[in-house]
């Protein structure tokens, strides 16, 4: 399975393809593609890479739980989900809105 | 302390204007991400995990009291209340906003600052000693040369796209506290027969995935002729130098695949033919940089020592900061002083703003108004009188500042890793802070003892020349770690050997507590020290030690 994910420009956050179409910070609410949406994920990837707004745009691997809890397979991708593992510090917000809409 | 004249305050000033102009195209769309990578990678700004990354320069790892405040004012202003000191004497910004990145550079500007040459395929911020001008067993400051260096660097037009970054170290005392060796130029002072003092040129260093130990390319080299050199030694290297595949394109990899003795070929007759020419340093150039860093104005000092002894059985922990956070120097009655950016689980290198304002406060009023950054990720009060250390430590106290471990086994150099690096494979940040809260009390007993750690094999950490260095890898979506050790940055250059399989994050300080116990059982004496009993022993009884 595969989500999209992207760093916003103005902030440099991590943000991930919502089902509404929008990007936002949270993996939780990201559209989950399956095996089989391959196609689908292609086409959002290139809609997605038209925006000047995202940068480093990619898709990664991901799991969901039968309740629906995403998590990234890599550990790179668990830190940027979630922000450094040390120091406390949150993760960084977008500026105004907490969206990003394409 | 140099200060910027009309072209270098213009040169930053337009290159500020200049991109900012870029920033604001990017932002409306203008740049493409491509187009502007380039562009922001020149001034410094890179795009790491959770945010961009903004690596300030700190020339020579030379700062005064007011570009410190700033740096605390754009840590407060800007970032998230601190910055992270580097292994290249510079500071990063681990969480600005692209739309900031203008308005700090502006700040900069106004204290003759800024982030060029900290970033791309060009010759970047040349690094020295941190006691540069104090130490007692220098044979001359670098600082003026390296100065010299950074001017005749900035802005070659020759030198804009080179194969790949190219970094220059110097030092001016035969203690090598620089690295030089691996660098891709390194520079020693030296005296020749006559007693004139000149430069040792070491090239084709570096670490990363390929580490190697610099050759000597010419014992002795006359400042006057210093410039010309280090260019005829960049043009066969901009000639040269492989461009068809990133990993063999530094110039230790030419030196490697050509060998010296055709490289010193060919940078004698390319040097013959510049040698007298306009890059010929004048002995009133010279001597006008020079006057930049005249020594300060040092008053006679009436109290020449401090009783380590006495304090030994009243104040442990004050005794453990003179034995090791001071530095001989060369004016008696005087020592440089180290604070150290490593307290006990904290995250090396890293200070808060209230922390940069105490120091500059500490700078200003007990040393000469001079700081340094140290590759070791440290910071440095040059020039401090006896008297006053007591005063200092009580001011370093209240900041969480006091850490007497300069040299011993939590003064750890670790690069972000991947709590914040996009190349990073593993995590280095919180195995340095397993490690020094698990030896905090025994750091003491095993001496002085380097260790780096590194979160991938670009090798930012320095874990290649750590008397212990720890490499993250990932296998199999794990974090390993291995370990090497023999490893030493010093004029005694030596790559570490992997000592086997890599070791789990838990793991870690274990196996570390496993040699280390090996080394307190076999050392000789209480004062042979972890690397030399490494070297006397080799790799074998910390193998056997370590996995049985």
């Amino acid at each position: 399975m595969n989500v999209i994910t992207a760093n916003e420009l103005i902030t440099g956050a991590v943000v991930y393809l919502y089902e509404n179409g929008e990007f936002g910070v949270d993996l939780q609410q990201a559209k989950v593609y399956s095996v089989d949406e391959t196609k689908a994920l292609e086409n959002a990837l290139e809609l997605a890479a038209k925006s000047n707004r995202l940068v480093s745009l990619e898709a990664i691997d991901v799991e969901a739980s039968e309740t629906g809890t995403v998590w990234a397979n890599r550990l790179r991708e668990q830190i940027r989900a979630d922000g450094p593992t040390v120091g406390g510090f949150e993760r960084q917000s977008l500026e105004g809105a907490d969206h990003v809409s394409l | 302390m140099y200060r910027y004249d009309e072209f270098d305050a213009a040169f930053v000033r337009d290159r500020t204007k200049q991109f900012s102009g870029q920033v604001e195209r990017r932002l409306s769309g203008d740049l493409t991400e491509e187009q502007f990578r380039p562009l922001r990678l020149m001034n410094g700004l890179y795009l790491q995990l959770h945010a961009y990354m903004l690596r300030v320069a700190v020339p020579y790892g030379t700062l005064n009291s007011i570009q410190m405040r700033k740096l605390a004012h754009i840590a407060r202003e800007y970032d998230r209340g601190y910055g992270h000191f580097t292994t290249r004497q510079n500071i990063q910004y681990n969480w600005p906003k692209l739309k900031d990145v203008p308005k700090i550079l502006e700040e900069l500007a106004s204290v003759e600052m800024h982030a060029i040459q900290t970033s791309g395929n060009c010759i970047r911020n040349v690094t020295t000693d941190q006691f540069a001008g104090a130490a007692a067993d220098e044979i001359i400051d670098p600082r003026p040369v390296a100065e010299i260096i950074r001017q005749w660097s900035s802005l070659h037009p020759e030198f804009t796209f080179l194969p790949r970054k190219f970094k220059i170290a110097i030092t001016g005392a035969p203690q090598d506290r620089a690295a030089v060796k691996f660098h891709d130029i390194g520079l020693m002072a030296t005296k020749n027969d006559a007693g004139k003092v000149g430069w040792r040129v070491f090239v084709g260093g570096g670490l990363g995935r390929t580490p190697m130990v610099a050759k000597e390319i010419s014992e002795f080299v006359a400042d006057e002729y210093l410039l010309a050199y280090l260019e005829s030694i960049l043009r066969v290297y901009n000639m040269y130098g492989r461009r068809d595949n990133k990993y063999k394109a530094r110039i230790k990899i030419l030196v490697h695949e050509t060998g010296i003795e055709t490289i010193r070929e060919q940078v004698e007759a390319e040097f013959a033919q510049v040698k007298e020419g306009i890059l010929k340093l004048p002995q009133g150039e010279l001597t006008r940089i020079e006057e930049y860093f005249a020594a300060p104005s040092f008053e006679a000092q009436e109290q020449k020592s401090i009783d380590l002894a006495l304090f030994q059985i009243t104040d442990t922990a004050y005794a453990r900061f003179l034995k090791n956070n001071l530095h001989p120097h060369r004016e008696e009655g005087y020592v440089s002083l180290t604070i150290s950016l490593k307290p006990i689980g904290g995250v090396p290198g890293d200070a808060t703003d209230t922390q940069m304002e105490a120091v500059a406060d500490l700078a200003e009023k007990y040393s000469f108004d001079e700081l340094r950054v140290s590759h070791e990720q440290n910071l440095v009060l040059p020039h401090v009188a006896m008297k006053d250390v007591r005063e200092i430590y009580d001011v370093l106290v209240a900041q969480g500042l006091q850490e007497g471990n300069a040299g011993l086994i939590s003064d750890i150099i670790a690069c972000p890793g991947l709590d914040y690096c996009a190349l990073a494979n593993a995590r280095s940040i919180p195995i340095a802070q397993a490690i020094s809260e698990k030896f905090a009390d025994r750091e003491e007993e095993f001496g002085e003892l380097k260790l780096k750690i590194s979160g991938c094999i670009n090798a930012c950490g320095h874990h290649h020349v750590g008397h212990i260095g720890i490499l993250g890898v990932e296998k199999k979506g794990t974090e390993l770690y291995q370990i090497t050790v023999g490893g030493d940055a010093t004029e005694h250059a030596t790559v570490g050997n992997i000592l086997g399989r890599g070791v789990t994050a838990e793991e870690v300080p274990g196996a570390l507590e496993k040699l280390l116990d090996h080394y307190m059982g076999a050392r000789q004496n209480d004062n042979e020290t972890f690397i030399e009993a490494y070297r006397r022993l080799g790799d074998a009884p910390f193998k056997e030690a370590l996995y049985g």
